[in-house]
């Protein structure tokens, strides 16, 4: 059975559910996709694995009650619908608690994704073909180039919520380019990559042949690189770098599940200022045909544009159904779930700094000594503590106005984010947002996501 | 539809060999805030993974090679369905075409490994209540600290698996995982710690001694200080151990050196000199409890234990079949648990003045490329007069390699998930950013 054709039975389950409980709604979801890769020395072509099934929910008064099931047959589902509702009972039902999650406005639609030239229309061997191809294009470029790797992947994600109000579907095509080589010199490796991944398909498959350069050069640079004398500098962030800082600083603090569990010192500056006068940060999963966008979140909120820190101001958190009841918060689009077989929480979607008006030139010139930190690789939040770990590729040192070539690898960005917040003091004027990103909650329940901004000036302790 | 599908796979004519795996998965998972329910949830789930190798001879060369395709068949899948996804894995695996390789012949197992704590699999929410009821009466002696969330995931698999060689084999396995965090202390300076562990059984989880350890990182973040900058004598325990050994498992695996990822080769040292204990890893499948506990690896073979590193020398690689052949070397299967040899010093002998214990980070996973590590510290204490002085913030740094030059194993061993070895792992002249 198609995920789209479950509305009927769906709803149906829903009003049967509420007979009894006093809120219940319905989730499937299911991705079909394939990936190939296509190295120096082996490649492959792989199916995505299906993630196909539904989630009943259902609220008790007091708490909320979910049971799911990959068997996709009208007969299965009810009886999943039968076991959830004899397990409320168990639990205790009751309607006068006080508390009724908000079902939402009313709206019956179908929703989809961009999507140019469909993947599955293609010849996969013309894919294959394509990727073998780019594989020894990109080798050739340098001789210290061992493993050149071009993963190409494809998906759509098909998902239905249904409520007493809703009945909404959407299907999202992505398409994700990867160039991964291995960079190898006197026994040292140096890995790099580049690539973006979006909401599309084929028509975006060609990665910028210029962004992999600029990544291969530095790569060289790194290769024998040292360490760093750890210290506070004067730091440049580039965009992505900017973008993670966002994600992790901010992010993850403002997530309101958060809130609930007291974890979040952010639910105490709410309304307060955190940052540089200048500094805007969004969460935008209505911002066009990046990967971290959709039309509803997995509970059925439309998407939309939030505004998290405004002039500098906390102005709002990430919720998801539970803790804007809790809370009496407004919801925001960011109730969100691994698959169909896990829970939903608060979570982001793209997080962005927005542009300011300075130039990277206008940044460098006067830094007497310094880093430009490009090329994250990982972060970790702390939102009760506010400390932040970033992890970049290399810092690259600036001396006396200029960009030298003293390269430091790896590099980690550690402090407590007012501190590096305050310390802006210039904004780049173009925005980049990446989209290979996936992020968890702590080491689990992973989502897509992306994150970005401008160049940003500011101070931060690197080692 | 198990039968369905290998009827399906073995009247394929362009399938040169098959594995399938049929795995049952029921799932509870409970949430709290504090000390309330927050969310009660049950998954059952079927899924049917299927590998297909495709054998083709290019006459040309007077070569034979091997196409690989995975995917997975849902439960209720029609057989049309079903044959129109093995056609497609039959095309994508002629497409990606490597050199050959195939299935080792089916060996019956000797030894099982143990898997599947009982009482996850005879009475999971029993199981549930018993470690929530525990959980509230450890907190409740710790009256300065309140436990702000848990969850609790338990989850009993049962695994069938089948292959073209003969392979008949049925396993049960489960999964207990807690994340708890805690939070001590007022208002504003209130403090936190996070505890995430997963384990086979619930016992290897320790409730009582992990949560009064982690219930007094909380109490240290109190008043725990940045780390002073420069090198320092650093004990790493606790979460780092989980994958303090991961540039090793990786660049000790053949499927990096096919790939020209490996910078080691047998015979040679893993450090360009030692000052302290010399390094001896094996690869262990069959450790009672061990997350990475294994009858047979993914292609079927027999899983084995196997020494990569001994005395600070490469003595090999884990090689499944596929690399195994391309590399022409020992079959060892998929490599298993890790297992490091314990040292003769004790952590009181290791525990030194001016050395660091750091036993929890933001994240710390070696790259498994390059050998660098870097960790934010979220908890640690450095030895001062004799007294353990918290310290958090800042981080360390360093490479693997220059590490593995000048290190100490404790005496004391320790299974953690997947990994059984020395407890404490003193590293000496460790960067350390912070004040």
């Amino acid at each position: 059975m198609e995920i789209k054709d479950l509305k009927i039975l769906l709803k149906d389950i829903v009003r049967e559910l509420e007979k009894e409980v006093p809120y219940a709604s319905a989730f499937a979801g299911s991705v079909t996709g394939r990936g190939i890769r296509v190295g120096t020395y082996e490649q492959n072509v792989s199916f995505q694995s299906p993630a196909k099934g539904v989630t009943l929910t259902a609220f008790t008064g007091s708490f909320f009650i979910e049971q799911s099931t990959n068997i996709l047959t009208e007969e299965s589902i009810r009886k999943c619908a039968a076991e959830l509702l004899n397990t409320c009972r168990k639990e205790g039902i009751d309607k006068s608690a006080g508390l009724t999650p908000d079902p939402g406005e009313p709206c019956e639609k179908d929703f989809y994704g961009p999507l140019e030239i469909d993947p599955f229309s293609l010849k996969l061997e013309d894919l294959v073909e394509e990727a073998r191809k780019k594989s020894e294009s990109l080798k050739a470029m340098n001789e210290k180039i061992v493993n050149m790797m071009v993963n190409y992947r494809h998906e759509y994600r098909d998902e239905l919520f249904v409520n007493r109000n809703k009945t909404l579907f959407q299907r999202l095509n992505t398409w994700t380019t990867v160039y991964y080589a291995i960079l190898q010199d006197k026994g040292k490796n140096m890995p790099v990559y580049s690539g973006d991944s979006r909401l599309g398909g084929y028509e975006l498959a060609d990665s910028d042949p210029e962004e992999f350069q600029r990544t291969l050069q530095d790569g060289l640079h790194l290769l024998h690189a040292g360490r760093i004398t750890p210290g506070t500098y004067d730091c440049i962030f580039s965009p992505e770098l900017s973008g993670m800082f966002a994600h992790e600083a901010f992010g993850h603090g403002t997530e309101t599940d958060m809130f609930l569990k007291e974890r979040a010192k952010g639910a105490h500056y709410l309304n307060k200022k955190v940052a540089a006068t200048a500094v805007q940060m969004f969460d935008n999963p209505s911002y066009e045909g990046i990967s971290g966008s959709f039309f509803f979140d997995h509970e059925g909120k439309l998407s939309e544009n939030t505004q998290i820190i405004k002039d500098g101001i906390l102005v709002s958190g990430l919720t998801d159904l539970n803790s804007a009841m809790r809370l009496k918060m407004k919801r925001t689009p960011n109730g969100r779930r691994e698959s169909y077989s896990h829970k939903a929480y608060a979570r982001m979607t793209n997080t962005y700094f927005q542009a300011g008006h300075d130039t990277l030139e206008e940044m460098i010139k006067d830094i007497k000594h310094g880093f430009l930190v490009d090329h994250p690789t990982n972060g970790m939040e702390d939102p009760k503590g506010w400390g932040i770990q970033l992890e970049a590729m290399y810092a690259r040192e600036i001396k006396d106005g200029k960009l030298t070539d003293n390269y430091f690898t790896p590099i980690i960005v550690t402090g407590y984010v007012p501190d590096l917040l305050n310390s802006i003091t210039m904004i780049g004027d173009t925005l980049k947002i990446s989209g290979l990103g996936m992020c968890g909650k702590g080491w689990k329940e992973w989502v897509k996501v992306t994150d970005g901004g401008p160049y940003l000036r500011l101070k931060a302790r690197l080692a | 539809m198990k039968k369905m599908i290998i009827s399906l796979l073995e009247a394929h004519k362009e399938i040169g060999s098959w594995n399938l795996t049929v795995n049952r998965e029921e799932r509870d998972e409970l949430y709290l805030i504090f000390d309330t329910v927050e969310q009660k949830r049950r998954i059952e789930e079927v899924l049917y993974h299927i590998e297909i190798l495709v054998h083709k001879e290019k006459e040309k060369e007077g070569k034979r090679f091997t196409g690989s395709s995975s995917f997975q068949a849902l439960p209720g899948e029609s057989e049309s369905a079903l044959q129109r996804k093995i056609d497609d894995a039959v095309t994508a695996a002629s497409l990606a075409l490597n050199p050959f390789y195939d299935y080792d012949e089916f060996v019956p197992a000797k030894e099982k490994a143990e898997i599947c704590d009982p009482l996850i699999r005879s009475d999971r929410a029993r199981a549930m209540d018993e470690m929530k009821e525990k959980i509230f009466d450890i907190m409740k002696a710790n009256p300065d600290v309140r436990l702000a969330s848990s969850e609790i995931f338990l989850t009993c698999i049962r695994q069938e698996r089948f292959n073209s060689k003969g392979l008949s084999h049925t396993s049960d396995k489960s999964e207990a995982l807690l994340e708890a965090v805690f939070l001590t202390g007022e208002g504003e300076d209130e403090v936190e710690s996070v505890l995430t562990r997963e384990e086979r059984f619930i016992k290897n989880i320790d409730l009582e001694k992990v949560m009064q350890k982690y219930i007094g990182f909380a109490r240290d973040n109190l008043t725990a200080k940045l780390p002073k900058t420069g090198k320092y004598d650093v004990i790493f325990t606790e979460e780092a151990l989980d994958n303090f050994f991961d540039f090793y498992i990786s660049q000790l695996n053949a499927s990096m050196k096919y790939n020209k990822m490996s910078v080691f080769s047998p015979g040679e040292t893993i450090a360009d000199e030692f000052s302290g204990d010399r390094l001896t890893l094996s690869f262990n499948p069959h450790i009672p409890g061990g997350y990475r506990s294994m009858d047979y690896d993914h292609y079927g073979t027999l899983t084995r234990k196997t020494e990569v590193i001994e005395n600070g020398i490469v003595k090999g690689f884990s090689a499944d079949r596929k690399y195994a052949t391309y590399l022409n070397m020992p079959c060892t299967g998929s490599p298993g648990n890790t297992e490091v040899k314990t040292g003769s010093r004790s952590f009181k002998d290791l525990e030194t003045e001016g050395t660091y214990v750091l036993s929890r980070f933001s994240t710390f996973t070696p790259n498994a490329l390059t050998g660098a590590f870097s960790g934010e510290i979220r908890n640690g204490y450095v030895v001062k007069n004799g007294k353990r002085v918290p310290v958090k913030g800042g981080s360390v740094t360093g490479m693997m390699k220059e590490a593995m030059s000048r290190v100490f194993f404790s005496s004391e061993e320790v299974l953690r998930r997947s990994y059984k070895g020395p407890e404490y792992i003193k590293v000496l002249n460790v960067d350390i950013a912070g004040e």
